[in-house]
């Protein structure tokens, strides 16, 4: 494998093939994701990253007709297996998507939602210092503080989105998938998310899907190149862009880059 | 060559536009000849709503001169009537207390609601939640049919099913004896006017709390299931909370509903208005009793009696106004809860 220099691996795809139906919408995926580092699916519209996004905990389970093939393991384990707790499996596998959809409750409600119900009745001073932590890790602490009463649809779609991050954070997960967390948002917005990112991955590991190339090399340090329901090359970021291996990767990157 | 060419394809152009333009205004003519019509029928309609208001409260006048806030604070409604129809006709009785009504009205519409809204949001939950796809369409047609059925089959059903059950199982031969004072236990009673009640509404809050449901935005719930919370935990704590102003518009039609209804309520309730006391235990549940919306059916043969009539139709004011009330209230409460939400 090329990762063997470093880095323990934490999310293993194996022979993945994934179907909405009769149709097919990935075939053949294998890919390893490194702890505490960031991973970027990239690739053109429609070709199935955010459905092993989607797969990665699971919240295809919701689609009426889907079936795969193929194995995820998460530290080791598979999280296909029938007996496989899913919502054990989502409390550990986070995940943000691309439409901010907080709850129509207040902030403080938001955040708290979550905490009681994976950890039960918390206590009232505990349960404001996670909140208020978790705000400050998505960098929302110091916009919402004294309107932690007030309804989150009220909010910028960048601040819904970093609550949606913070809300995501509560839960202590390990891995958090983000789904192009930033294509609703302003430049300024998504600069504030990009830096939480690289701070969060000290902490967490991330795997992104985005359509920004510039945010791709910016933020990640792995990037798998997807075209038509395949991975067609992955590598890590610097020798991605700086030296493609794929025609179809070096087509994609000076498109998108010219 | 080109200026004719130019020229007439100037001349064209100035067709087409004048074209254009005679078709716009012909357009915003047509716009607002429709929003003029449908002015004056919402219009006519608000006026014949206020004229109604206006010819009953004219009609019970005479009730609320004579008995003033008693109306409501006394009872004994059945006496008075034979009372007052059994009087000279130059001495006329205007003495009427409609109390023993109201608590009959407001005791079978609490019972439907408390056995109604838990049963309504369940079936809903079932519906939109639990079932499989083919089934959901299935379900959701019955509980259209169900609320379109005219009350007089439920009170037949209810008069052949609920009322001979209960004077099987609850009602013995002593028990009538111990009351036979008081009333006649025969079956018609609170209890039968709520089943009959409850079931007549559980189909209108069902209706309208699948709707509210499947209007909640499926991202909500794909948020809560990715936070680990289960599906149950989801539709707990996530989509009922969502839908809660679709609930409760449901809700609210549905005890509009409840106190409306007179026909279902006549043909099984018992007819008369005594006030249940809560202090006979079961027996509360077994009297026989009247509500403001069938005493007007069940006293209407009695109409004739110039005092009988109005008290009637003072019976109709008090109906008008919990109604009006009650929509308006859920306007306010609709408005409170998007408000809280954000959404206004
Ligand atoms: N719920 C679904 N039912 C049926 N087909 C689906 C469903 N979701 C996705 N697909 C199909 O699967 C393929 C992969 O979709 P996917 O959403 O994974 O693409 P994507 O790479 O995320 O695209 P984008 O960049 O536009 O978000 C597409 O052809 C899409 O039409
Ligand atoms: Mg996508």
């Amino acid at each position: 494998m090329v990762y063997s220099n470093s880095g323990s691996i934490i999310i293993s795809v194996k022979e993945l093939n994934a179907w909405y139906g009769e149709k097919k919408a990935l075939s053949n995926i294998n890919i390893d994701i490194k702890k505490n580092s960031i991973t970027a699916f990239i690739g053109p519209s429609g070709c199935g990253k955010t459905t092993l996004l989607r797969c990665l905990n699971r919240m295809n389970d919701l689609v009426d007709g889907f079936r795969l093939t193929g194995d995820i393991l998460l530290d080791g384990e598979s999280i296909l297996s029938k007996n496989r707790d899913v919502i054990e499996l989502r409390r550990k596998v986070g995940m943000v998507f691309q439409q901010p959809n907080p709850f129509p409750k207040t902030i403080f409600e938001n955040m708290a939602l979550p905490v009681k119900e994976n950890f039960g009745n918390v206590r009232r001073e505990k349960l404001e210092e996670i909140i208020e932590t978790n705000l400050k890790a998505a960098s929302l602490y110091e916009e919402v503080e004294d309107r932690l009463d007030s309804s989150a649809l009220r909010l910028s779609g960048g601040q819904q989105q970093r609550l949606c991050i913070a809300r995501a954070l509560t839960i202590n997960p390990e891995v958090i998938l983000f789904d192009e967390p930033c294509s609703a948002l302003d430049p300024i917005s998504t600069m504030k998310i990009e830096d939480m990112l690289m701070e969060l991955k000290q902490k967490y590991t991330i795997v992104i899907v985005t359509h920004n190339l510039h945010q791709a090399s910016r933020i990640a340090d792995e990037v798998a190149m997807f075209y038509e329901g395949q991975i067609v090359e992955q590598a890590s970021t610097d020798v991605f862009f700086s030296n493609p291996k794929t025609q179809l990767a070096q087509d994609y990157i000076s498109s998108k880059f010219s | 060559m080109d200026s004719l060419e130019l020229s007439t394809s100037l001349s064209v152009d100035k067709a087409e536009k004048k074209n254009q333009s005679i078709r716009v205004r012909l357009g915003r003519l047509r716009d607002s000849v429709c929003e003029s019509g449908i002015f004056v029928l919402t219009a006519s309609s608000a006026i014949i709503i206020v004229f109604i208001f206006i010819f009953i409260l004219i009609k019970s006048w005479n009730i609320f001169a004579v008995n003033g806030i008693n109306f409501v604070l006394k009872s004994g409604f059945d006496q008075q009537i034979i009372e007052a129809y059994h009087a000279p006709a130059d001495k006329p009785v205007w003495h009427f207390g409609a109390l023993g009504l109201l608590l009959g009205s407001g005791l079978t519409t609490v019972g439907a609601l408390l056995l109604a809204i838990p049963l309504g949001i369940g079936t809903a939950i079932v519906i939109t939640e639990l079932s499989p796809r083919w089934m959901k369409g299935l379900l959701q047609s019955f509980i259209r049919l169900l609320a379109s059925i005219p009350s007089v089959i439920y009170g037949l059903v209810a008069l052949l099913v609920v009322v001979p059950f209960i004077q099987d199982n609850f009602i013995t031969s002593e028990l009538q004896l111990q009351y036979i004072k008081q009333f006649q236990l025969t079956g018609n009673s609170l209890l039968a006017g709520i089943a009959v009640l409850s079931i007549m509404i559980t189909p209108v809050i069902v209706a309208l709390s699948v709707d509210a449901i499947n209007a909640v935005p499926h991202r909500y719930k794909e948020a809560s299931l990715a936070l680990g919370l289960s599906h149950w935990r989801t539709i707990v704590k996530v989509i009922v909370p969502s839908a809660k102003s679709g609930i409760t518009a449901g809700i609210i039609l549905g005890t509009g509903r409840a106190i409306g209804e007179a026909l279902a309520l006549s043909m099984v309730s018992g007819g008369i208005g005594n006030i249940p006391n809560p202090a006979d235990g079961g027996v509360f549940f077994l009297t026989p009793i009247l509500t403001l919306a069938s005493a007007i059916i069940n006293k209407s043969e009695s109409m004739s009696v110039p005092s009988i009539n109005a008290a009637l139709f003072a019976c109709g004011v008090l109906l008008l106004v919990t109604c009006t009330t009650l929509s308006l209230f859920t306007k306010i409460v609709e408005r409170s809860i998007r408000r809280r939400e954000g959404l206004e």
